[in-house]
């Protein structure tokens, strides 16, 4: 059980390092735009395509975000329940959040292959097909869920 | 069922789920789902995936993660002690000189940073341990920071303005304007109050008066801080010589602090970048999911009839326009303290909005007054972030200390409400003078 938890971690980390690579490559492309909008030429897919870096990225970054507790939450309760109920809150929790991550990972995983089916695109002038950027939802989700599985896992393996 | 028995039950079914310590992102998705499974019709989650992709995918939105990786790396790099550094140098010998360093340079960071926490650790990891060591009161050395850092998402770029300027449909750029003035009005406040705290402290004038600092000194503090007043300069430009969009600005900002950071900083090695990188990712994409969950909620609650119940309910009060204003910031101050300002604003300006202009608040006045209320929150318990952020920086200083050093800084920004609302103008001015009036 421990090496599944060892390997859910390697891979977020591995998500977010993919998800630093996308934002650099964001800021690339969107600054290369200006630069070259300035000198006259027009932009049309630049603007586009960094949004899609974007949004893969968030979504690639959340099982990280997930495992190092970057998702803010009002940790009141824990604060002031004894350590053993604080315990059973932190597992009921992981498992919430798991099954919410679930739940939008079949959801975006159904607009995924809807807009694959469809070939449906973006109304710009570039026009690119948008089933890429949805699937980083159903990717990040997923992984983000299988964190939280990973921190259930690790939670009853220590105690 | 009415509307209102909806809303209402909504507020408390939000309120107990947040409470849970479910994460705020999750939360608003579980609460939105459950309304729109049991009051939404058989039709209403089928666009639950939709809605919240078409929040994200936008390029206004693009200028988070941006500024973000902006604050980081220059939060990773040793700019922040070199501003701190110089700006020590030329105040060494005035009462609480080191304090008014950390609190003018955690200003100057907000002018990179579009985040409270960032820059209070950007600032607060060099600062706090140096002034403890300095001799500094530890109630004013953690307070200063902890207040210092909210200036972060007054003076532009800042997060909870752009949020604000999409919630709104106002513009980002006469945002960033208007919050330039009263920052640097909280940042002569601050400062006056720490010369003033210190001036009435032996101890401190004793320590101010030891160190001096020659001209050439001073001068090549400066120098080591140029490049870093460059980009300010370069954002400043571009944003307002109206070259480029704000998510535009974000992008070269970012790219030229990474220039910056690896050219003169020297952090190029893999494991150095991967630190600036980390961070942005992590907090990008807590933010993030913050704005997809809040997109789906606000969604579900105009579905509902929620939002526009509520609106109706608030304009049609009769009541003293500014009796309206001190409760609708009563409101946001108990809210504050409790969740994030991104939450706060994509949830409750749909309803805020409409009751705004019937009342006729300037939407872009009512701005800054919303961010210097939720800066509060910031700073007080129970989820103060720049809190845990001294808890970080300076572990052996008690929270109680930390508070009590905040409250003096809390009760000037209260004062910076009250003079904003006396003389709007100071908020409103800058952007009307480079952009004309309007929204």
């Amino acid at each position: 059980m421990i090496r599944f938890v060892r390997l859910i971690d390697g891979v977020s980390v591995v998500c977010a390092a993919i998800a630093s690579v996308f934002l650099l490559t964001a800021v690339l492309v969107v600054t290369w735009m200006i630069f070259y909008r300035a000198m006259g030429n027009s932009a049309f897919w630049e603007i586009e395509f960094a949004v899609y870096l974007m949004v893969a990225a968030i979504f690639l970054g959340s099982p990280y975000c997930a495992k190092t507790k970057g998702h803010v939450a009002v940790d009141l309760l824990t604060e002031f329940t004894p350590a053993a109920a604080s315990r059973a809150i932190a597992l009921t929790l992981a498992a919430v959040s798991l099954v919410i991550c679930l739940y939008l990972t079949v959801e975006g995983a159904q607009l995924t292959y809807h807009a694959w089916a469809s070939g449906e695109t973006t109304e710009s002038y570039w026009r690119p097909v948008k089933w890429p950027l949805f699937i980083s939802m159903p990717i990040g989700l997923g992984l983000t869920a299988l964190q939280y599985l990973a921190e259930i896992v690790r939670r009853e393996h220590a105690s | 069922m009415s509307e209102t028995t909806i809303g209402v039950i909504l507020l408390v079914v939000t309120l107990l789920v947040l409470f849970c310590g479910l994460p705020i992102a999750w939360g608003l998705v579980l609460v939105s789902l459950i309304f729109l499974t049991i009051f939404g019709g058989p039709n209403a989650l089928a666009v639950v995936a939709n809605t919240i992709m078409d929040e994200l995918s936008s390029f206004a939105l693009l200028t988070i993660p941006l500024f973000v990786l902006l604050g980081a790396s220059i939060g990773v790099s040793a700019a922040g002690k070199d501003i701190y550094e110089s700006l020590h140098r030329w105040l060494a010998r005035v009462p609480g000189g080191l304090v008014i360093a950390n609190i003018l340079a955690c200003g100057l960071f907000a002018a990179v940073c579009g985040s409270s926490p960032a820059t209070a650790a950007a600032i607060g990891k060099i600062g706090v341990p140096e002034m403890l060591r300095r001799g500094v009161a530890p109630g004013l050395a953690t307070g200063a920071i902890c207040a210092g850092g909210t200036l972060g998402i007054l003076i532009p770029p800042s997060i909870t303005l752009i949020l604000y300027g999409i919630a709104t449909e106002t513009s980002i750029g006469r945002l960033f304007l208007a919050g330039v003035v009263p920052g640097i009005m909280l940042v002569s406040m601050f400062a006056a109050y720490a010369w003033i705290a210190s001036l009435l402290n032996a101890k401190a004038v004793a320590l101010a008066s030891q160190e001096t600092y020659t001209l050439p000194e001073k001068m090549r503090g400066m120098l080591r801080v140029a490049p870093f007043l460059g980009i300010i300069v370069a954002i400043a430009y571009f944003m307002y010589g109206g070259l480029a969009t704000p998510s535009e600005i974000a992008a070269v900002g970012a790219f030229l602090a990474l220039v910056l950071v690896v050219a003169i900083y020297r952090t190029w090695r893999i494991s150095e970048l991967w630190l600036i990188f980390r961070d942005t990712v992590r907090e990008s994409t807590m933010i993030l999911m913050i704005i997809g969950a809040a997109a789906l909620f606000s969604y579900m609650m105009s579905l509902l009839y929620v939002t526009q119940t509520a609106a109706d309910a608030l304009v049609s009060i009769e009541m003293n326009r500014w009796m309206l204003m001190v409760l609708i910031n009563l409101f946001l101050l108990v809210a504050g303290c409790f969740l994030p300002p991104v939450a706060i604003i994509l949830m409750l300006m749909p309803i805020l909005n409409p009751v705004l202009e019937a009342n006729d608040f300037d939407l872009i006045w009512f701005a800054i007054i919303l961010t210097i209320n939720l800066e509060v929150g910031l700073i007080t318990p129970p989820v103060g972030l720049n809190l845990y952020v001294l808890r970080g920086v300076a572990p052996q200083v008690p929270l109680s200390t930390v508070l009590a050093g905040s409250m003096p800084f809390v009760a000037l920004m209260f004062l910076a409400m009250v003079i904003l609302s006396i003389f709007p103008e100071i908020a409103l001015w800058f952007p009307t003078y480079l952009m004309g009036p309007g929204r």
